[in-house]
Parts: structure tokens; sequence; C-alpha cells
């Protein structure tokens, strides 16, 4: 990042490409759209090369970006809230997909209609339903693997709220996938 | 163990921060316990698979689109360096507000007339005052202000009949303060 804030023309895309990976895997499983996410993770690196003069060497560079990246996740979450509350048609179609998938999981067995892939979208969906604040806690937590001290620097909160929203969301994992871990546990 | 606090600690348990006793209580209530049993295989076997989720990879051409997007974008200024030219914005407004306290200060007894040019010197003009701007009435004790030079000394320091001209500069009103008579209620300026 030293060399990335001097200029050096060759820091920046070797700090992408190293970086890239988590932060897109970040983004994506909050918002559980990877064309958005994709997008959404660019803008990230932008934010880090425009502001590459004011970053603070008292903390780790991953907790930097995650920061910015768990912030515009959220920018985005909200706007897709007030898009929702206006009832579009992306609104609908989104959850028309999510009733859709729902049923199917509810009906069928595991395993003629859960293989892997379809298993891992509606996990994925079912932590896209996570509430915001928790869903980020989560995220950073259990697919991202971050201590518990580096997740309250970056959602700027204290240690025990991390604590507190991390139970609460995966208790609400669990019970969105109670249907699955059901039939998992089926003979 | 009750089953309450048992399921308190399923989070715990899954990071691995458990105390030795904590987990042998947890692990024996487990056993002796079948919906809570059937409740943390359901608990980990969630986290098991949100863990187990394959990482999403940014896309192909991701470093270049990123790289085009930062040429385009604009470098934001270097705050650490620049730390000092941030105050110089606070400096003028508060000189602003200065100057309008000092207006309503003056109210109807003084008209007050802006600057004939920005480059207007630091100064602090005056007309007055005529009078002293403090004279103490024979019963007050020294050093003590009876209510009534407290309300009037405001209107003391200038000539209410005669036109006060104040010629303001930032630097010149920047050690003022403001502050009001706490019975006559009349902003009271001092430098």
């Amino acid at each position: 990042m030293d060399r990335v804030a001097v200029d050096d023309p060759r820091a920046f895309p070797e700090l992408v490409r190293r970086f890239q990976g988590r932060v897109a895997n970040l983004v994506s499983r909050v918002l559980n759209d990877r064309e958005c996410a994709d997008d959404l993770a660019q803008e990230v690196f932008v934010r880090v090369f425009v502001h590459r003069r004011n970053y603070r060497h008292g903390s780790k560079f991953s907790t930097w970006i995650f920061t910015i990246a768990a912030n515009l996740a959220k920018n985005e979450i909200r706007r897709r809230v007030r898009r929702r509350n206006w009832f579009s048609l992306d609104a609908l179609e989104e959850m028309l997909k999510d009733r859709v998938i729902q049923l199917a999981d509810s009906t069928e067995s595991r395993e003629t209609t859960l293989e892997r892939e379809q298993l891992q979208d509606a996990v994925g969906r079912a932590i896209a339903t996570v509430p915001e604040k928790y869903r980020l806690a989560l995220v950073l937590r259990d697919i991202e693997g971050l201590p518990y001290e580096e997740i309250a620097e970056v959602l700027g909160i204290p240690g025990g709220t991390v604590r507190s929203r991390i139970n609460r969301a995966r208790g609400m994992l669990k019970h969105k996938l109670q249907p699955l871990l059901a039939k998992a546990g089926d003979p | 163990m009750i089953c309450d606090r048992a399921r308190h600690l399923f989070g715990a348990c899954w990071d691995d921060e458990l105390t030795q006793a904590e987990r042998d209580g947890l692990e024996g209530h487990l056993a002796s316990c079948p919906p809570c049993r059937t409740e943390y295989d359901e608990f980990s076997r969630a986290l098991e698979l949100t863990a187990s989720l394959p990482r999403i990879e940014a896309s192909a051409d991701f470093v270049d689109r990123v790289l085009g997007r930062s040429r385009r974008a604009t470098t934001a200024p270097d705050i650490v360096r620049e730390a000092g030219s941030r105050w110089v914005p606070v400096a003028v407004a508060a000189a602003g507000a200065v100057l309008v306290v000092a207006a309503l200060l003056v109210g109807s007894n003084l008209q007050w007339r802006a600057p004939a040019s920005s480059q207007a010197p630091q100064i602090v003009r005056v007309e007055g005052p005529r009078e002293p701007r403090f004279t103490p009435k024979p019963n007050v004790k020294p050093g003590e202000r009876s209510p009534e030079t407290r309300r009037g000394n405001a209107e003391n320091l200038f000539d209410p009949d005669k036109n006060v001209e104040f010629v303001l500069g930032s630097a010149a009103v920047s050690g003022g303060r403001v502050k009001r008579d706490p019975e006559g209620q009349r902003p009271i300026i001092t430098f």
C-alpha cells in the first residue's frame, strides 16, 4: 500500500490482484448478486485508489478495504430496499424467485432436487434474506473468517455487539435453512 | 446444565471459545437431551454449509476494468499533509459569525457599513465612546457591578446618538468573544 500511495505504477495492479478474490467474494455473498457484486467490488478498489494517500498505517490494510467494501455493500442493500419499497418489477421478480425456490426446497427430496449447486444457491439466498446489519457480520465471520476484533473495526461497533449480531444472524440463518437441514437429517 | 444455557453456548462452541468446563458441561447435556442434540446438529450443519460455499471469483477482466476506472477517477486530496488548510474556512466562518453578532449587538443604535474593499486593513476603528465604558454607582462596592450597570454597559460603549463604524478584518476579530448579559439579554462583545 505504501508503494500505491507514492504512485508506483506496478503496485496498484498487484494490490488489486491480491485482494480481488476476497473483496469480490465478500460483496457477492452479502448481495447475492454476482453481476452487481463485480461492479461494486471494482468500485471498492477505485475508492482505495482515490483515497490511497489517506490510508492510516495503524490498522491492517485488509481491515481498511473490508470497511470500504462493507460500507458500499450496505449502501447498495439500502438502495435496493428503497427500490423494493416502490414495488419495482425487479423487486417483484426477485420476490417471486424466492417463493419458487422456497416451494421447491420444501416439497422435493434432497437427493433429486438439491444437488450441490442448488443447495449452495439456497444457502446464498438464505444469507441474503438475513437483515443487513446481521448479514454483514455473519459473512465477515463465517465466510471470510475474520476474527471478532477485526469485524468490530470494520463495522465500527463494539466487540460485544459483534458477538451478539453474529449469534443472532446464525440463529436466523439456521431458522431459514430449517427445511433443508431437516431433510438433510432424514435417513 | 439447562437447555437455555446449553443453546446459549452453541456459538462459542462453534468458534472453539469454550472453557474445558463449559465444553464438558455442554457435551454432557447434549448426550442426555435429544432436542438440544438435534438443535446443535442443525446449527452446526447450517454453519458448515455457509462456510463451505464456493469462493466467488472476480471477473476475468476485473483488474483491467479497475485500472481503467481508476485512471478516470480523481485522486482525493491528501488530508494528512494539508490538514492546516482545513482550518481556513473555519476561521472565515468564525469571523463571519462574529461580524453578524456585532451587527446584532449594536442593533438600532449602530449603522453597520461594510468595508470598502475586500483588501481592507485588519484594524478596528471605532468612533467614540464619549462616555467612560464603566461608571460605578456610588452605592456599589468596588469590583462589583450593579444590574443597571451591567445592562447598560453595552450601550455605554458608544454614543447612541452617533453612528459608529466598525471596520473589521477576519484577523482583527479572531480573538473576540461574545456573550450575553444574563439579565439584560444583550450581547456583549469583547476583544
